[in-house]
């Protein structure tokens, strides 16, 4: 169709025009065209404002209300495609990270693997699936896959409530736990459970993280501010632990025998902490006493990951201390048996430690004896080193016997239980240092080593 | 079988079929088939000249008309599509036409017949010059009042109806403010529309006057001017409206 018009505005980019059926219309500029002058133009240069216009207010429309659902819902996590309410998201992390969506009923709603290691863990099974069992899955899966292994054996599963139902956060965690002590073919594992919420699920959401992942990123960088959170992303879990130990260790929830004994030391220095994650563990404890003793080494662990947080805090005190000795002893000559020893020593000087509560000074000659003791075939400078070590051991020893003075009597029995142990230990290595044998040394004490020989590394 | 491959065919073979008919003295077909590819003609004017075809002084429409009656008589139906034939043929003739323009007004001849012929060209260019700032002025006049009732020509194009019916009742309205002049007085005093006053005397509904304001008082200023050609238009529409088309 031809339309005639009068130009009765000319702008920049358009042209206003009067039809000659009374109507105002805005067309695109071509050329010079005279104001006032009658033009003939067809409907290919009008352009559409008001259409335009309310296309585009449609489009607005549709885009704010996806955004507010996305916020609303998608953000965290609450709509599904199937309609049903999501009460909570279940993470798991070991390396391969994935996100469970569940419903009141503890039922998987919705699966999203975080990463692509995390695709190879899941199956569409586990939708409709209680979450322990997709989560008993998850870790059987990963160990097929040789994502869990010797050297990397911690679990991280973190829940954020969505609906907020006391109920339920007891419910998945317990669940959880007693699916995989149950099982047999999941043993060798550290679990490390964090309750999250949904403000921090939203977060994680935005940088794109897990839940678990992104409390302990929290964590840490409260401590040390060079990690970011992309470093976090990229570490598999037990790494991330590896960077500090004491973050976790409020969370742990070891599933071997060994590791409930630990559960239990950690429950009565936690007394202040969740009443919740208390009576969780006092259950743990009373399964794991029932299955039985802690091996040496396990608590061997825990003792070094209570070493290294008494150190941190008390460096600065040990350091006057630690350059007195430091004068005596020059040259390093071998770094990891210096590590090794240390190691050792603080085994002893922890059993010292409980023995000598009182005593601070006391304890700390019957150590320093002892490391001679162990250490005669050694040359002079190594035991210089190793009593300085001790001597900060012992400091930290002291702090920790003070938190250790809560723990209820049992645990002290089982503590000089432990100390017997130790103390036969320290006597095998002392004959292995005697004959300058470091790595029977090493082979014994691998586990325990792992985090610290790293560390200084 | 033929028909139903014509209607599978479509336009492209329809309008070679009226091709063959206009060739075949088909003069009313001839006179339909330029009607209908007008736009097809101005577009391809459009193209050269690169601004909008002004009716008044612009030759270039009837020399697109012209040449794609040529292009109808020399289509060969051997030769390609009839329409880049006719778009390539317009594009020549107007270029053309363009060159004579602009050399026949810079070289001007000493010889008599041609300088009676350069005076008339000067007086028909003066004419329309004239008429042209008239309307440049009349248009500049007609925004200004407009701005002193606060409406701007792009409010206009997105506020006046866009549907004929509610244009012409819009006119309507604005023809019976013109009529009375203390309706009028009333407008142009408050700068406001006096709606109460509309709804008394001409039965006409608030939402229609709230809606339609701005197009309203546009109207009534064109109308209260001596803008013809605008006026024209405002008459036209009814006129056309009445006769149907």
């Amino acid at each position: 169709m031809v339309y005639k018009g009068t130009i009765v505005k000319e702008e920049r980019n358009f042209i206003l025009v009067m039809t000659e059926n009374c109507q105002y219309l805005k067309l695109n500029k071509k050329g010079k065209n005279q104001l006032g002058n009658e033009i003939m133009f067809l409907d290919e240069d009008i352009i559409k404002s008001k259409n335009n216009f309310k296309l585009s207010y449609g489009v607005a429309a549709v885009l704010v209300f996806l955004m507010i659902t996305t916020v609303l819902f998608g953000g965290v996590g609450i709509n599904t495609f199937v309609g049903t309410k999501v009460y909570a998201v279940v993470s798991l992390d070991i390396n391969p990270s994935v996100e469970f969506k569940i419903d009141e009923n503890n039922i998987v709603k919705e699966i999203n693997p975080l990463n692509d290691d995390g695709k190879a863990i899941i199956n569409s099974d586990m939708v409709g699936m209680s979450i322990e069992d997709a989560i008993y899955q998850g870790i059987e899966n990963a160990i097929e896959g040789n994502y869990i292994n010797v050297d990397n054996d911690t679990v991280l599963v973190s829940e954020a409530k969505i609906e907020v139902n006391t109920k339920l956060q007891i419910s998945i965690k317990q669940k959880i736990v007693e699916k995989i002590e149950q099982s047999n073919s999941v043993e060798k594992i550290k679990l490390v459970y964090i309750n999250s919420n949904e403000k921090s699920l939203k977060e994680a959401k935005e940088s794109n993280v897990s839940i678990g992942k992104y409390e302990l990123y929290k964590k840490i960088a409260d401590k040390n501010k060079n990690i970011s959170l992309n470093n976090i992303k990229e570490m598999n879990v037990t790494e991330i632990i590896r960077e500090d130990k004491a973050i976790t260790q409020d969370y742990e929830i070891k599933m071997n025998k060994k590791d409930k004994e630990e559960k239990e030391k950690y429950k009565e220095k936690d007394d202040d902490k969740k009443k919740d994650k208390e009576k969780k563990e006092e259950n743990d404890k009373e399964n794991g006493q029932n299955k039985g003793n802690g091996s040496d080494k396990e608590i061997d662990k825990d003792r070094d990951i209570d070493k290294v947080k008494d150190r941190d805090k008390d460096r600065d005190k040990d350091e006057d201390k630690d350059k007195d000795e430091k004068e005596q002893g020059n040259g390093r000559d071998d770094d990891k048996e210096i590590v090794k020893e240390k190691e050792k020593n603080d085994d002893k000087e922890i059993v010292k430690k409980k023995e000598k509560d009182e005593d601070k000074e006391i304890g700390k000659d019957n150590k320093k004896n002892e490391d001679r003791e162990k250490s005669n075939g050694r040359d002079d400078d190594k035991e210089k080193k190793e009593d300085d070590e001790d001597d900060e051991d012992e400091k930290e020893k002291v702090k920790s016997n003070i938190n250790e003075n809560k723990k209820d009597k049992d645990n002290e029995k089982e503590e000089k239980v432990k100390d017997e142990e130790i103390e036969k230990e320290k006597d095998k290595d002392g004959e292995k240092t005697n004959s300058n044998n470091n790595t029977e040394e090493k082979g014994k004490s691998e586990k325990e080593d792992k985090g610290k020989s790293g560390k200084k590394k | 079988m033929t028909r139903i491959l014509n209607l599978f065919k479509g336009k492209k073979e329809t309008l070679e079929t009226r091709l063959k008919k206009i060739k075949d003295g088909d003069k009313e077909e001839r006179e339909k088939l330029i009607s209908d590819y007008q736009p097809f003609i101005i577009k391809a004017i459009t193209k050269v000249t690169n601004k909008y075809i002004e009716t008044e002084n612009d030759d270039e429409y009837s020399i697109g008309l012209l040449a794609f009656n040529e292009a109808i008589d020399k289509y060969d139906f051997n030769k390609g599509s009839f329409l880049s034939f006719a778009q390539l043929l317009i594009r020549n003739r107007v270029i053309d036409f363009l060159r004579k323009e602009s050399t026949g007004q810079i070289t001007v001849s000493i010889d008599d017949d041609n300088v009676s012929e350069v005076e008339v060209k000067t007086a028909l260019v003066n004419k329309d010059f004239t008429i042209e700032l008239d309307m440049k002025d009349q248009i500049i006049k007609f925004q200004d009042r407009l701005d002193q009732f606060g409406i701007s020509m792009e409010e206009l194009v997105e506020s006046s109806p866009k549907h004929i019916d509610s244009r012409l009742n819009s006119i309507e309205i604005a023809k019976f403010i013109v009529e009375n002049m203390d309706i009028k007085e009333e407008l142009y005093s408050k700068k406001a529309m006096p709606v109460n006053v509309l709804i008394a005397r001409k039965g006409v509904s608030r939402k229609v006057l709230k809606r339609n304001r701005k197009f309203i008082i546009a109207t009534v200023l064109i109308i209260d001017s001596d803008s013809q050609l605008l006026i024209e238009y405002i008459n036209g529409v009814e006129r056309r409206e009445l006769s149907g088309i």
